[in-house]
């Protein structure tokens, strides 16, 4: 589930709503109708926003849920787990280590380990969306996806962010990811040997689309990524096996936090 | 549509851990105060992870893999998922024909 920011398009788009909601309010005679059209257009302004990412997302779920049959999960279970879990790169991550020795631990440490910019994105949401009624609040908080943050945070530059424009965005992305899964799982059943069909490359694909936006963002982001990818190859060529992947990402983690570090040290004059 | 309980005690810990990772951040981090290095090594963990997981997987099963997912990284610089999906699927099984 990611976001690769098309900052100007929607960014258009959510000008030509705002004008489209201003006429909408303006010709509506009655206040509860008003009120009542504006939920709606919220709604409809989440739904603009990701209808392309939508489109993206299918394919990614149908891999996630061919991946998960292919790893001993049941067509119900897969369901379950798109419907429970929610977060693709999570999902597709604890799948690699499901078998592993201590799979208990290592799925946890997987999700965990993809998963923990919810932490910092629902750091930064959460505080923006004190007015919503406690049950939205929080199951906007529960559902966060990357683009209902990033949607969110944009939105939050021009106007005050409401539940109905969140849901907007989570409800269309929730049924589209657990039907694909579905999908996916319900496919994976007849294929017996994927590496015929490439679909063991699949996750590699996935995981190239999902962290490219990220190597894109600047020089930081790319000494991360070869910091951590050099290590991790070096780690399981050494024969360290499963436990390569965090001997990888901790080195790359510690070079960002020395660099983050260095960076304040210049900003202070230090 | 068998459940089995191994697989769904994996799921429900996927689950618990994810959860946790959206409701902490509200309920947690939005109060603490992050020290630079703190925020810029929690930032970085989810690049690190992806290329931690990425990079052995492309570079040391074979020349069909490695030559693939060049392909697949350039490619994935300009196209969507999809597109990036379909042709490294595509050009690692024709690569395993060809090379091996």
């Amino acid at each position: 589930m990611h976001w690769t920011g098309e900052g100007d398009a929607s960014g258009a788009l959510a000008g030509a709503t705002s004008i489209w909601s201003m006429l909408l309010t303006y010709f509506t005679p009655n206040a509860s109708i008003r009120a009542m059209t504006s939920s709606r257009q919220e709604f409809l302004d989440g739904f603009r926003l990701i209808v392309s990412i939508l489109i993206a997302q299918t394919p990614f779920g149908f891999i996630v849920g061919a991946t998960s049959v292919q790893k001993g999960l049941s067509v119900l279970e897969a369901t379950i787990m798109s419907a429970t879990v929610f977060a693709g790169a999570g999902q597709m991550l604890a799948l690699e280590v499901w078998h592993q020795p201590k799979a208990w631990l290592m799925v946890m440490l997987a999700a965990a380990s993809v998963n923990i910019r919810f932490l910092l994105q629902t750091a930064s949401i959460g505080p923006k969306i004190t007015h919503f009624p406690p049950l939205r609040r929080w199951l906007s908080i529960a559902t966060m996806t990357d683009p209902a943050w990033g949607m969110s945070e944009m939105r939050h530059l021009t106007r005050p962010i409401r539940p109905e424009f969140i849901a907007g965005i989570t409800v269309p992305i929730y049924v589209v990811w657990v039907a694909a899964t579905t999908g996916g799982a319900f496919a994976g059943q007849f294929i017996d040997d994927p590496a015929r069909y490439g679909l063991d490359f699949a996750f590699v694909c996935i995981f190239i689309s999902l962290v490219l936006p990220f190597w894109k963002r600047g020089q930081g982001a790319v000494l991360v990524a070869v910091t951590s990818g050099a290590v991790a190859v070096a780690a399981k060529l050494a024969g360290l096996g499963g436990l390569y992947v965090f001997i990888g990402a901790i080195a790359g983690v510690a070079v960002a936090g020395l660099a983050a570090h260095r960076r304040a040290g210049v900003a202070n004059g230090a | 549509m068998a459940l089995d309980p191994h697989n769904l005690l994996l799921i429900a810990l996927v689950t618990a851990v994810t959860l946790a990772t959206r409701v902490g951040g509200a309920l947690i981090m939005a109060r603490v105060q992050l020290g630079p290095s703190a925020k810029g090594a929690f930032e970085a963990m989810p690049v690190a992870v992806m290329t931690a997981v990425l990079a052995p997987a492309a570079l040391t099963q074979g020349w069909p893999e490695a030559l693939a997912a060049v392909i697949a990284i350039v490619v994935g610089l300009r196209a969507p998922m999809y597109v990036v999906l379909i042709t490294g699927m595509v050009c690692v099984v024709l690569f395993r024909m060809w090379l091996s």
